[in-house]
């Protein structure tokens, strides 16, 4: 490696800011005159607002995105707005400003936030309009933008951080958004908690880098390396140390607790994304979050927040890359949640259920693709699932307005003819996900599997990850067809009167035309060489990835790389049709199977009850976190409490009697000896009292005698005194 | 036999003991009262005797009729309150009237 990759040039940008801030404008409008807007001027005020921020948001994007592009060199434009974080410790100066950094990477990331974002506003305006607090749905979504976009825009882990937990408090207060029903705020809180789990691998992550790239611990202290630089928290700077050959192998050679830090800190970050992005064993509260609006569904927890993760791992490359244990932990967990989640999608019966878990799959592909190496394949994934799955559940999203909000597919069928628009757009989406030939999943998802099928990286062999893909893509396939068919064919199950009722509104459904034609073709800038593309968005990736990418083909051969070696378009083109082979297997099972309507109860004897009610009720997983995590933590909070209640409240008591039995004796003290100076002192005056007070007796001639006798006394005494 | 100031002194001296006596002996608030006046007079008889005999002048006399008309003022409140004595307590005997000492 003869340094033939230089860090990126940096292009200040000025105008950085205002993506986040126009988002965040809206959301303080319609937070703080929100309600009273909407009560005066209806709800056109409010969206009004919302959708005016989204889009202003969404043409500096715009602007920032073609600066990017239009550069030849990898540029990264940055804008540093003010000195955030500064402190000292043993020598060691942290300073990290408040700063946005726009490179290729952050460019697709911001292109579908604002983008998908933007249609998704545009079709809340309608699915949301029968609701009372309309100003406070848009408050939020408004304030999601915001914190997705300081996300991909922070210049640093802190910044990253700040976005990470915003889009947290979002994505729960959006869960949350109908908090009268318990069950809903209920599921909010699930989020909000189990994300918070993966929250603390984050910080704990981010800690221990944080001082490995400045220091060791030798037992238990921490000595700062000999010479080092001041600790940093930003990404293209710690890449750029990592460039440093001797840097890099003091940096690689650091353990904790025996393990390298690289790895270990790199396996923290993936878990911390495992609660974002709902992978196993975090993935549960994906599923409940479809409590929320479905809007929130597609902008959330399909197209953006839930793609963090990988955005992440993506953001982390020049970190992943030094560990083959942590590529391939990510690489295994994507692999398992993507096929897991796969076949929990089957039988489930809740329209937007199937989605989530679909989702939950998909972003166990991305995490398949960033896990092998292919992090701009992983990209790849992210950007064209967040067109299908945004468009599907905008689709579910119009035809559970359709039907007054009934989301069960027993209740639906036949919806074709009455939402024509839905049912095009929601099928397009569908061929996508399912990888038919041509579409955007397609690309996006083989390039994945023949990645994984050909790295030489990952601990476990690249065959076993891409058979799990592969069987995934097979199930999806499966069960996205037997969801299309159960919605839109068959004989409608709804009655007449929702059926005659139901209607497209022209908000909902251009958005779901944009996505869906993209679900279409979006693909065709990642069109792979094995099939005559140039692959246009890999390349423009390359220079974000190029470093990584190198150390990863150099490492993978230093380890005696077990990778099946099929560096040819050839084998690339069989595993390609092995997979549209599988795929198409799965469309035509689901057909064959649901051309008529299956219940619950048909399917349980379809396909054997044991096999049905297991996958029914998603392998028992609530219920086994219930009863192993959820209890025995609400038991040790109730033993904590009773702790709290008998020994710490006894002690507290036990000292308040100590006090009072001193009191008392202090005042007994106090009694005896204080007052009984004070009294004796008084009694020996009132004695004295009465015994002078004999001497007035109150008669007249006594008092007479005593001034007689007196002066008697004194002449005697002054005639006395005189006379010596 | 020639008198002198001698005489009017001891007579003086004689009156001033009996009223002395008289005061702290006698039960009846009137006679206490009595007991005053003599010392009083005794007291005006030395003053007019050395005024005559003394320094001469007639700022004895003078005095001796201030202290005639103080006896007098005195005399009609000190009757006064023996009068609301016996009202008070229907006697006259200060023995009886004790209530000072409290």
């Amino acid at each position: 490696m003869e340094g033939a990759i230089h860090a990126a040039r940096e292009v200040p940008a000025g105008y950085l800011f205002l993506i986040p801030l126009f988002p965040l404008v809206g959301f303080a409008l319609n937070a703080t005159v929100g309600a009273t807007l909407q009560k005066r001027l209806g709800r056109g005020a409010v969206h009004g607002i919302a959708l005016a921020t989204v889009f202003a948001s969404l043409a500096v994007a715009a602007r920032a995105i073609w600066e990017v592009v239009s550069h030849d060199d990898a540029v990264v434009l940055t804008q540093t707005l003010w000195p955030w974080i500064g402190f000292q410790w043993k020598g060691l100066s942290l300073s990290l400003p408040f700063a946005f950094a726009v490179d290729r990477l952050t460019a697709v990331m911001l292109f579908v936030v604002t983008f998908v974002g933007s249609l998704i506003h545009v079709f809340s305006t309608g699915y949301m309009q029968d609701e009372k607090p309309y100003w406070r749905f848009f408050a939020f979504m408004n304030l999601f933008m915001f914190a997705m976009l300081v996300l991909v825009m922070g210049d640093s882990f802190l910044m990253m951080f700040v976005g990470w937990e915003g889009v947290g408090l979002c994505s729960y207060l959006l869960i949350s958004y109908y908090y009268e029903e318990p069950d809903k705020a209920a599921a909010g809180m699930k989020a909000f908690v189990v994300n918070r789990i993966g929250d603390f691998a984050f910080i704990a992550g981010m800690a221990l880098l944080l001082w490995a790239l400045v220091g060791t611990w030798q037992d238990g202290r921490f000595v700062a390396d000999a010479g080092s630089q001041a600790p940093t928290l930003v990404f293209r700077e710690i890449e750029a140390r990592l460039h440093d050959d001797a840097f890099r192998e003091a940096f690689l050679a650091k353990t904790a607790w025996g393990v390298p830090v690289v790895t270990l800190s790199c396996v923290l970050f993936f878990f911390g994304a495992c609660g974002k992005s709902a992978q196993i064993p975090l993935y549960v509260w994906l599923p409940d979050a479809m409590a929320g609006p479905t809007p929130v569904s597609a902008l959330i927890h399909a197209a953006t927040m839930v793609t963090a993760g990988v955005y992440m791992v993506a953001r982390l490359n020049f970190l992943y890359v030094h560990s083959q244990t942590a590529m391939t932990v990510v690489a295994v967990v994507g692999a398992l949640t993507a096929l897991f989640a796969a076949t929990i999608g089957f039988f489930q019966t809740d329209i937007k259920k199937v989605l989530a878990y679909s989702t939950v799959s998909q972003l166990g592909y991305m995490f398949v693709g960033v896990g092998v190496g292919a992090f701009s394949a992983g990209i790849f994934h992210l950007m064209t699932h967040a067109f299908f799955k945004a468009c599907l559940f905008l689709g579910s999203g119009s035809i559970i307005y359709a039907l007054h909000h009934r989301q069960d597919l027993k209740d639906m069928g036949g919806l074709r003819r009455v939402l024509p628009a839905t049912y095009w757009t929601f099928l397009a989406a569908t061929v996508a996900i399912a990888g038919i030939p041509g579409t955007s999943g397609f690309f996006s998802k083989d390039e994945i599997l023949w990645r994984a099928f050909d790295n030489g990286q990952t601990l476990v062999s690249g065959e076993v990850i891409w058979l799990f893909g592969v069987v995934a893509a097979m199930f999806t396939a499966f069960y996205m067809t037997r969801l299309a068919a159960l919605t839109f064919f068959g004989t409608p199950r709804a009655d007449e009167h929702t059926l005659h009722h139901a209607k497209e509104y022209k908000r909902m459904t251009i958005p779901l035309w944009v996505l869906g034609g993209l679900a279409l073709v979006g693909g065709v800038v990642g069109v792979p060489q094995a099939l005559g593309g140039s692959n246009r968005f890999e390349h423009f990736l390359e220079p974000v990835f190029a470093w990584s990418g190198e150390r990863l083909v150099w490492l993978s051969e230093e380890g005696g790389g077990h990778g099946a070696g099929l560096h040819s378009h050839a084998g690339e083109v069989v595993l390609m049709a092995v997979a549209v082979g599988l795929a198409v297997a799965g469309i035509l099972a689901a057909v064959r199977i649901y051309r008529t309507y299956r219940s619950p109860e048909d399917e349980a004897r379809l396909y054997g009850a044991g096999i049905h009610r297991v996958i029914f009720h998603k392998y028992f997983v609530d219920e086994g976190y219930w009863a192993g995590v959820v209890r025995p933590f609400l038991a040790l909070t109730r033993a904590a409490g009773a702790f709290d209640k008998f020994v710490i409240d006894g002690v507290v008591n036990l000292c308040g009697h100590a006090t009072k039995v001193t009191a008392w004796i202090n005042g007994g003290i106090d009694r005896v000896f204080v007052d009984g100076t004070v009294n004796a002192l008084a009694t020996a005056t009132i004695e004295a009292g009465q015994r002078v007070r004999r001497l007035q007796t109150g008669r007249l001639q006594a008092y007479v005698t005593g001034i007689i006798v007196g002066l008697s006394g004194l002449a005697v005494l002054v005639y006395a005194l005189g006379r010596g | 036999m020639h008198v002198t100031l001698t005489h009017f002194l001891v007579l003086a001296a004689a009156l001033f003991v009996l009223g002395l006596i008289n005061l702290a002996t006698r039960r009846n608030a009137i006679g206490v009262l009595l007991g005053v006046e003599l010392i009083l007079n005794a007291a005006n008889i030395n003053l007019v005797a050395f005024s005559r005999y003394g320094i001469g002048g007639i700022e004895g006399h003078a005095f001796a009729v201030m202290v005639i008309a103080l006896a007098a003022a005195e005399t009609v409140v000190a009757l006064a309150i023996v009068l609301a004595i016996f009202h008070h307590y229907r006697t006259v005997d200060v023995d009886e009237v004790s209530r000072m000492k409290e």
